[in-house]
């Protein structure tokens, strides 16, 4: 399908009196990740929340471009870890099942279907080991992994992630980052990544936005300085690296330079 | 066992095997959802609906049932505005339901009502029509929950992510509410309205320090509710005691005991992360 497959046209939206985004326009091409960088208050989660038709827009317009033609359940989206409830009696084959639920609809239980879908996503993932383990007994990098095969259960075309590498150690964002790229490449997924790791901008993301208010989209992420994010990209502590250099490093006044080690996790 | 040759105790038995199952179904949802101080609310504003029925000469089961159902739903709007904070609104609201029906209660001359069976319980005293209204409205409730079950459990699990999906999660909040409104009033003349609340978290608080599987802690919750209540019941039945507070006493004692015999598990809480 030709043309881009989200694009939002002089998008607003605010809470209450104040602005969170203002007149955003963003083209987003189907088979890319696409980074959202910015400050904290920036309006990132804002934009992806309404990406996912979570809020709607105070004025403006976003469309899509999907081959189902319907807008849910082609978006799988992960939100922060914040609105889980970790001590819920729940196995991670069926966290994996809820991805479904939309798709199933109201009165309808998840059958064989769901299940081999579920775990056929566990499987691309890489936690299919891990189905009957409860959800609070992993690492943060597993129980991340477990909320994106959740996301792609219902095979989206659109998959939306907020800050997923938070609480992941360098191993498994790394981990992650690698997984990021072969959906897209394999599956031809279009991914939202939003991220504070400035190492990861310029190695995954084909498009980058900047986001503090308001937005400003880069081409090149490699190259990335931005006027309305210059204060935040100024102070983040990773350096960015260009290139296909596949580590992330700290800066030599603040203990580096220092290489992530590789040890991978479970 | 003798003591149930008696028809007040084989009604008794009934009504409590019949409580047995539908409270702890709630429960799950009452304690993963974090819903107790509203199950308190939801307790004290059934005694206004109650002392409604009674000032208005209606059956006050379904006065308490809109009562309860109403304050709940009152609850929840004011708290999800978040001009004032959910247990503030739980504080106000189930106060004002009280003195309502205090004031109602003083209002009313002659008022037939037990009122302290309503308080405190008495499950010696159902009658017919009164095992026939709980076996209604605990086949509402869980007919309910088994149509609304996955919903259920997203709401409990990861309320955002079911907006995500298209589900309607603040309706079925307040659907919730209406259910535990509706197990409030069932319970209410066995177990007490003070004492009820205890049925909407004792059973799965305790099946959960032993299970970590949403479907081994709904079967555990409603076995320990079975036991507590056959087993208080015949307590109060022998030693002589109020039946609803040996009830809520029996199930207490089997938490506690739980608690202390699985002391080395962690709770779920703190698995997190690494």
């Amino acid at each position: 399908m030709d043309g881009p497959i989200v694009t939002l046209e002089n998008v607003s939206f605010g809470y209450g009196a104040s602005p969170a985004l203002e007149g955003v326009n963003i083209h987003i091409e189907r088979g890319q990740v696409f980074g959202i960088v910015g400050p904290n208050g920036g309006g990132k989660t804002t934009l992806l929340k309404l990406v996912a038709d979570l809020i709607k827009p105070s004025s403006g317009k976003i469309t899509f471009n999907l081959k189902s033609g319907d807008k849910n359940p082609r978006i799988g989206y992960m939100p922060q870890y914040a609105s889980v409830n970790w001590s819920f009696p729940v196995k991670v084959s069926d966290v994996i099942l809820m991805g479904l639920y939309g798709e199933l609809g109201m009165f309808h239980r998840p059958g064989r279907r769901e299940r081999e879908l579920a775990h056929e996503s566990a499987q691309r993932i890489g936690i299919d080991e891990l189905i009957n383990r409860h959800i609070s007994e992993l690492s943060g990098g597993q129980q991340q992994r477990v909320f994106i095969a959740r996301a792609l259960a219902a095979k989206p075309e659109i998959l939306l992630l907020d800050e997923p590498a938070a609480n992941m150690d360098a191993a498994a964002q790394d981990m992650l980052y690698n997984q990021l790229e072969k959906l897209r490449d394999e599956l031809g997924l279009t991914v939202l990544l939003v991220t504070h790791d400035m190492g990861v901008v310029p190695k995954i993301c084909n498009q980058v936005a900047c986001v503090n208010r308001i937005v400003e989209v880069h081409d090149k992420p490699e190259n990335l300085t931005c006027p309305i994010t210059k204060d935040y990209l100024g102070t983040q502590k990773e350096i960015l690296l260009h290139g296909d250099f596949p580590h992330r490093m700290v800066r030599r006044d603040e203990g580096g330079p220092e290489r992530t080690g590789h040890r991978h996790e479970h | 066992m003798d003591i149930f040759h008696y028809i007040f105790m084989q009604r008794a038995l009934f009504v409590g095997v019949l409580i047995s199952v539908v409270c702890p179904v709630i429960s799950f949802f009452v304690v993963n959802r974090k819903l107790g101080f509203i199950g308190v609310g939801i307790t004290h504003a059934a005694f206004g609906g109650m002392a409604l029925g009674s000032f208005l000469g209606v059956n006050p089961v379904w006065t308490s049932v809109l009562f309860s159902g109403a304050a709940a739903i009152a609850i929840a709007r004011v708290s999800r505005m978040r001009k004032v904070s959910e247990d503030t609104a739980i504080g106000v609201m189930y106060a004002a339901a009280m003195a309502i029906g205090i004031i109602l209660i003083g209002l009313k001359k002659n008022y037939t009502v037990d009122l302290f069976g309503y308080l405190f319980g008495n499950i010696l005293a159902v009658t017919k029509s009164d095992i026939i209204s709980i076996a209604v409205m605990g086949a509402v409730v869980l007919l309910a929950v088994a149509f609304f079950f996955k919903e259920f459990l997203l709401l409990c699990f990861d309320e955002e992510y079911g907006r995500t999906l298209g589900l309607p999660m603040t309706a079925l909040y307040y659907f919730l509410l209406l259910l535990i409104a509706l197990t409030v009033v069932m319970a209410m003349k066995v177990i007490g309205i003070i004492l009820v609340s205890a049925l909407l978290i004792l059973p799965a608080a305790t099946a959960q320090i032993w299970f970590r599987d949403f479907r081994a802690v709904i079967a555990a919750s409603i076995a320990f509710s079975l036991f507590t209540v056959v087993a208080g019941l015949a307590a109060s039945y022998y030693l002589n005691l109020a039946s609803g507070a040996t009830i809520v006493l029996t199930g207490t004692i089997v938490f506690l005991l739980s608690g202390l015999l699985n002391r080395k598990r962690k709770p779920a809480d703190s698995n997190f992360a690494s």
